[in-house]
């Protein structure tokens, strides 16, 4: 073979004998391959074009994977998106028009009564800001759930009838004292 | 076929079949077969490899090892030993080596000898090639090259060229 003589002219540590051996067996004819060319040839086209295949599904598999990452991403996004819209879009919705007492009035659900012991009623909390927001939401919101607030002021209102002092005892700042001072405003005005 | 065309695989198979054949044939009882699965496999990878022929030795020893270790096929390896000295070479007419004597001789090598001669001198890989399929290093493989011919030029009765020169004269 050519490639074998190439090989035994790099070779400079082997002796004189040794390559004489080499040469020798070298000359040696060796059998003719006995492999089926044809069927050889085929079966590794056959072999390649499997091969192929097989290597083209896990890349459509790798597509697939991150079409749904993707995907899965962006619906959590938007899920975020419309969990945190209701609270933006209350700061753009109009101020709820007419009384307060007569929505009261209206309103066909019965009204919860506010414990007498207010003691027991958990405040709000003195922030500021936090009480600004929660008399905005009130002032905005006009919905059951709000006149059942006031509600729960109301009775503290008439037991207040009795006398002056009980009048200006100062209400707690629950939801329905903040509903009291809301009404009195709009009565100010 | 992705970088093995239909060409370059002839062109493989007319270059290294028979040798690979014979290389083989030291653990296989049908090299023939071994040497297409390994043709086979070459035109699975993507990539060609860096030494084709190296590649395909390699292949072929791991697979020829493999069908060496099969019990079934072990024992047809023992029954057929017999009649196996002669398959490795065809007749010389021109050489001065006797094909059956020199197939015998190579059969009667250690088997870490004789891999590394076949691939070395019918394969034509470097000795740092035969180290990497054989998992030795490039020194080791030319110490059992050395070895081997020494062995061989013993059991041949190959004569010193210095022994040839004064029997001549």
């Amino acid at each position: 073979m050519s490639g074998s003589k190439e090989n035994f002219d790099d070779v400079n540590d082997l002796s004189d004998d040794e390559r004489h051996v080499e040469q020798l067996l070298a000359a040696l004819p060796l059998r003719e391959s006995r492999i089926n060319r044809d069927e050889t040839m085929f079966q590794a086209g056959r072999a390649s074009a499997s091969a192929a295949q097989h290597s083209r599904a896990p890349r459509l598999r790798r597509w697939k994977m991150a079409a749904g990452t993707i995907c899965a991403a962006a619906a959590g996004l938007l899920a975020g998106i419309l969990i945190s819209a209701p609270q933006q879009r209350a700061d753009v919705l109009p101020p709820p028009t007419g009384s307060v007492r007569e929505k009261a009035a209206e309103s066909p659900l019965p009204i919860a009564s506010e414990p007498a012991d207010r003691n027991g009623e958990v405040a709000v909390g003195e922030s500021p800001s936090l009480l600004d927001l929660r008399l905005g939401m009130l002032r905005r919101a006009g919905d059951e759930l709000w006149l059942a607030q006031i509600d729960s002021w109301a009775p503290a209102e008439s037991s207040s009838a009795g006398g002056p002092s009980e009048r200006r005892r100062p209400i707690p700042a629950t939801y329905g004292s903040f509903a009291g001072r809301l009404l009195e405003a709009e009565e100010h005005q | 076929m992705r970088f093995l065309t239909a060409e370059l695989l002839a062109q493989l198979i007319d270059a290294h079949a028979a040798a690979l054949e014979l290389f083989a044939a030291q653990w296989s009882q049908s090299p023939a077969d071994v040497v297409q699965e390994a043709f086979v496999e070459l035109a699975r990878q993507p990539q060609r490899p860096q030494n084709v022929a190296a590649w395909l030795y390699r292949v072929v020893r791991h697979r020829a090892y493999d069908e060496h270790r099969a019990d079934v096929r072990r024992r047809r390896h023992e029954a057929a030993a017999a009649a196996k000295n002669d398959r490795w070479f065809r007749a010389a007419t021109q050489g001065q080596l006797d094909a059956h004597d020199a197939s015998a001789a190579l059969q009667g090598l250690p088997e870490k000898l004789r891999e590394v001669l076949l691939a070395r001198i019918w394969g034509g890989l470097t000795f740092e090639q035969i180290g990497e399929i054989t998992q030795t290093s490039a020194a080791t493989a030319f110490r059992r090259h050395q070895e081997a011919l020494a062995l061989l030029r013993t059991r041949l009765g190959i004569p010193c060229l210095d022994q040839k020169k004064t029997s001549t004269t």
